[in-house]
């Protein structure tokens, strides 16, 4: 694989050589990958080809395809029957053999053995634990196939195994996106720093940023119990939006269309302001904003706005608000024009 | 969606691990299951598909540390298992339809691979346009590498063929999109909309 700018070639390319090349293209099916980090750093030296590598990486990030999904249930339904053909294969009828003692003992023995060994490393194998950095985010499928998002920088912990019947519960700090499989018998609980969430089956999210833990719910029914007492539990309905101010102990709670909070997982955000634009980039990317002229904040830009990547997002502001954007380390200062 | 198992999934199910394995069955399941979906809508035939695929990965896990991309592997076995499940299913209405196409291959159908709905709307229809004139092959080798992820080497795998002429597939299908435009500024048009 191509990798690196050997020679410079790449100043001399197209649109047509661009989309063809495996290394740039690896960075729109990658964008957190290590391809992204050289191009945007690549970028910066030759801004003369900011409207040709913008051109291709748009052509590129137009093909999608038709997406799908498998009925509710088939894969875990496939499973099992997959593992009962595997058990009867797998025992061909050995003949009945007489139990001796010490082969008894010595099983007993073996048992102990693996308990103790067990024992001894239960952390490390009972429970799974994923981080994301700064612009990254991360999807993945719980033990009971539940799905679970989680946005950048942000951190979620739960147990490798989930017998049937036991309770399912998980550990978030930042902010994750939950579609929970409803199964009769078992709660689902997601446990945050002042609240815990219980599940009766649904999806929402959680954010738990800038010392607030917000949740929105976008379909089904959720109970919230929280943490510092003060607060009776509260029963949630699609469309509520709770916040919660731990300094203040303030609860709010409004209703709001909910795929304005959950678009981040798609990474874009619709309908929003200026000002929630900014706090997501600072939330996911780490960089301060300074806004010189702060009405700009409570500017509304309809549509989509896409936040694939910070340099991406970053145009686009500065061609809306036809401002210039100032980089010093960290923090970016806009500056209308 | 690339990063839904841990990194040592296949070495677990190697060992014998059967919990890891019904993970790594679960979220196979559903990533095969969109692929094959591009070339069958049979549900019987998916699913018998899928399950002997996946069987095979249990019942061949001592042979797994020897498998360099496990991950391939598991996408041509399944492709491999499907595309003979079709071909069979085909033969059966060929006796009397007159046969057009020798290879009998499952095609990869023509209205799977799709312009985003948030392109620029002049663009896309163009776009959408240009898709038509792709090959069943070509749709695939773009499905693999950009829905997927996978790399040149992988496609090349999958599709049996060798790296350099999945280079020229590939090259030729996006030029071939390329060609039908004359790309304008339409990132500032898209967000400038917005404003209005």
């Amino acid at each position: 694989m191509t990798n690196g700018d050997n020679n410079g070639r790449y100043a001399g390319y197209g649109v047509p050589e661009f989309i063809c090349d495996p290394f740039f293209q690896d960075w729109i099916i990658h964008p957190q990958g290590e391809s992204a980090a050289w191009w945007q750093d690549w970028m910066i030296r030759h801004p003369e080809k900011t409207t040709t590598v913008s051109d291709a990486r748009q052509l590129l990030q137009s093909l999608y395809f038709e997406e799908h999904v498998p009925e509710e249930g088939a894969a875990l339904q496939s499973l099992a029957s997959a593992r009962e053909k595997i058990a009867t294969t797998a025992s061909p009828g050995r003949p009945i053999r007489k139990t001796r003692w010490w082969a008894a003992a010595a099983a007993a023995i073996v048992i102990l053995c693996v308990s103790l060994i067990y024992l001894v490393t239960v952390d490390h194998h009972t429970q799974l634990s994923y981080n994301t950095s700064y612009g990254e985010t991360l999807s993945l499928y719980l033990p009971d196939s539940s799905r679970l998002i989680l946005n950048a920088h942000s951190s979620v912990r739960y147990g490798k195994k989930w017998r049937p019947g036991q309770t399912r519960e998980v550990w978030l700090e930042g902010e994750a996106w939950f579609d929970v499989r409803s199964t009769a018998a078992s709660t689902f609980l997601v446990h945050t720093k002042d609240l815990t969430v219980e599940v009766l089956g649904t999806s929402f999210d959680i954010r738990g940023r800038r010392g607030k833990t917000e949740v929105v719910l976008q379909s089904g029914k959720i109970r919230l119990r929280f943490t510092g007492g003060g607060h009776a539990d509260l029963l949630m309905r699609p469309g509520d939006r709770i916040i919660l101010d731990p300094a203040t102990a303030a609860l709010t709670h409004t209703t709001t269309e909910p795929e304005k909070y959950t678009s981040w997982k798609d990474r874009r955000l619709t309908d929003a302001t200026i000002g929630e634009i900014l706090q997501y980039l600072e939330d996911n990317y780490h960089k301060t904003f300074i806004l010189e002229d702060p009405s700009l904040a409570d500017r509304h830009i309809g549509g989509v706005i896409l936040l694939d990547n910070l340099d991406d997002a970053l145009f686009a502001l500065s061609t809306v608000l036809n401002a210039n954007l100032i980089h010093h380390q960290d923090t970016i200062t806009i500056r209308p024009r | 969606m690339y990063n839904s198992l841990e990194t040592d999934i296949w070495t677990l199910v190697g060992s014998g691990d059967q919990d890891a394995y019904g993970r790594l069955y679960v979220f196979y399941y559903k990533r095969l299951y969109n692929y094959g979906r591009k070339f069958t809508d049979d549900p019987v035939a998916l699913e018998d598909a899928l399950q002997e695929a996946l069987l095979a990965v249990w019942t061949g896990r001592e042979r797994l540390p020897q498998i360099d991309k496990p991950h391939t592997y598991l996408i041509s076995t399944f492709r491999y298992i499907l595309f003979k499940k079709l071909r069979r299913d085909q033969k059966v209405v060929r006796l009397t339809a007159v046969a057009t196409d020798d290879a009998g291959e499952p095609e990869f159908g023509i209205d799977q691979l799709l312009i985003r709905r948030d392109t620029e709307s002049a663009l896309r229809d163009r776009l959408q346009q240009a898709l038509q004139t792709l090959t069943s092959r070509q749709r695939e080798a773009i499905f693999l590498r950009f829905y997927e992820g996978l790399s040149y080497e992988e496609v090349a795998a999958i599709l049996g063929i060798s790296v350099k002429a999945t280079y020229k597939l590939m090259s030729r299908s996006l030029l071939q999109l390329k060609e039908t435009l004359s790309l304008p500024v339409l990132t500032i048009l898209l967000l400038l909309r917005g404003l209005i």
